[in-house]
């Protein structure tokens, strides 16, 4: 007997399949330190503490006070994070020493800070703070302490990868100097006769320009990259935080971002003509768009060229390519490691792999890109294991290749419209 | 310094006359231009250039093609090569 007639119950959901978390950040910026006091922790250069509130900034003693005493924008860029990816998210601080560059930050503490927090950040922001009496030596555009900083960056994401455990940089593009014409093509870059393809750094020359009118000297030409790295932190891997319909970086309530402007403390609205240039040269900034309130940031590009190879293979050009491929890595890696020193069965005819082993490993790739894709973090992937791969002796490498296709990003809509007589 | 200075201060030694106050800014500016040229040094070898470009504004630039489009007249941009620079920084 039942009253209820038609029984329903709610299915249950099991643990997750991937503890992978890849929203987890990083901050890195330079500072004076905070001594500790009566309801104060402190903080020391060089030493990594994880936050996931604001509040757990402010009992470091990194309050607005210390921004303000110190002319200096940690404070700034930790409040940014959390008003865009929301309280909870992770987000690992390491100052640095004051009087350390950009470049001095990101090479002898960005590889700390990764191991510190067990390589579980996927993204860094990396800020500068320019010391007291600072005057910048431009170079290409911009202040040479951040352009000098574009190679190492791309180098500790190239260690990141090495390890195990692949980043994004962003860095703070700070003292923007130059009209859009004569800005450097961050698609571009050459270092001597070579490229650099700085895959997975993204140069952020965008800032609030109400917070910055109400700052003197270098910080009124500082870059808010804390608020582009909380953007990041709030979408999936593969998302460009350029989303025009979900991604407003403007807070009315909170009075942030009612005035975009650039870092060289210009509106957006002053600097116009000019940012079609710097959108196409790859440099992030907030801009607004006709007939939609707020502010969005113009696109997820990164300091390489966007290229395509006769075999289809294509270069990674957007944050959301780059991170996508860290996170794939991530899961193939955590999936296939175990099968390290295991011992498998040989073809005795040939001393190969049988095709059931071969396949055996093949669907154990596709399982982690397959997560990819049913989450729409990726369009498609394949695993593909070779099956001429010597397990009897040299070096005894199964050799695997990895194919993924991206989920695409609509740039912009072009149209046509004309005025007819009749449809 | 300049020729015109040069010249000042040769006079004002021949003439067996105490420097004038002014003497030691000339100093001061040579310091200043060894300064400048060992900045330049540091900038090529740090983005592994050969060739500086600089504006009107003492802006520097790794692309002629970028200097130039940061003025109004190409003449403003100077060109600045590793051995002028080097030369200038012994100085």
């Amino acid at each position: 007997m039942s009253i209820r007639g038609f029984e329903l119950s709610k299915g249950t959901v099991g643990a997750s399949t991937s503890d992978l978390q890849d929203n987890i950040c990083g901050l890195l910026a330079n500072g004076p330190e905070v001594v500790a006091s009566e309801g104060i922790s402190g903080v020391v250069n060089g030493t990594v503490y994880p936050l996931t509130k604001v509040k757990d900034a402010e009992a470091l003693g990194i309050t607005e006070a210390y921004d303000t005493d110190n002319d200096v924008r940690v404070y700034r860029h930790i409040t940014e994070f959390y008003r865009m990816a929301g309280e909870g998210t992770k987000l690992f601080l390491l100052i640095a020493p004051a009087d350390k560059t950009m470049k001095e930050a990101i090479e002898e503490y960005g590889q700390a800070l990764i191991i510190a927090a067990k390589g579980i950040i996927f993204y860094i922001g990396v800020a500068y703070n320019p010391a007291a009496g600072y005057v910048a030596t431009y170079l290409d555009g911009i202040e040479e302490d951040v352009r000098e900083a574009l190679a190492p960056a791309q180098a500790l994401h190239g260690w990141s990868w090495d390890t195990d455990r692949p980043v994004n940089l962003f860095l703070e593009g700070r003292g923007l100097n130059v009209a859009g014409a004569a800005a450097l093509d961050l698609r571009n870059i050459t270092e001597g006769a070579a490229t650099l393809n700085a895959t997975h750094i993204s140069l952020c020359i965008g800032q609030d320009w109400d917070y910055a009118e109400a700052l003197v000297g270098a910080g009124r030409t500082f870059a808010d990259v804390g608020t582009l790295l909380g953007t990041k932190a709030l979408i999936g891997v593969n998302r460009s935080v350029g989303e025009v319909e979900s991604l407003d970086i403007s807070s009315a309530t909170k009075s942030r971002w009612l005035k975009a402007g650039l870092s060289n403390h210009k509106t957006t609205e002053e600097m116009d003509a000019d940012l079609a240039d710097f959108d196409a040269k790859g440099y992030i900034f907030g801009m607004a768009y006709t007939g939609i309130s707020g502010y969005r940031w113009n696109g997820d590009p990164v300091c390489s060229p966007i290229v395509v190879d006769d075999n289809g293979y294509i270069s990674v050009s957007t944050i959301g390519q780059g991170a996508s491929l860290n996170k794939a890595a991530r899961l193939l890696r955590k999936k296939l490691l175990p099968k390290v020193k295991s011992t498998v069965p040989v073809d005795s005819s040939t001393g190969l792999l049988p095709t059931g082993v071969v396949k055996y490993f093949e669907g154990l790739g596709n399982e982690a890109l397959n997560s990819m894709v049913n989450a729409a973090e990726l369009s498609d992937g394949k695993t593909i294991v070779d099956p001429s791969s010597q397990l009897l002796s040299g070096d005894k490498a199964l050799n695997v290749s990895f194919e993924i296709v991206p989920t695409a990003t609509i740039e912009k809509i072009r149209g046509t419209i004309n005025l007819k007589t009749t449809l | 310094m300049t020729t015109e200075a040069k010249s000042k201060d040769a006079a004002a030694q021949g003439a067996g006359e105490t420097k004038t106050p002014n003497a030691p800014k000339i100093g001061g500016a040579d310091a200043k231009a060894s300064a400048k040229a060992k900045r330049e040094l540091e900038i090529m070898t740090r983005h592994k250039v050969k060739t500086l470009y600089r504006n009107s504004k003492g802006e520097y630039f790794t692309s002629e093609n970028l200097a130039n489009l940061s003025e109004s007249k190409k003449e403003n941009v100077e060109t600045i090569t590793l051995a002028d620079a080097t030369k200038a920084a012994k100085a």
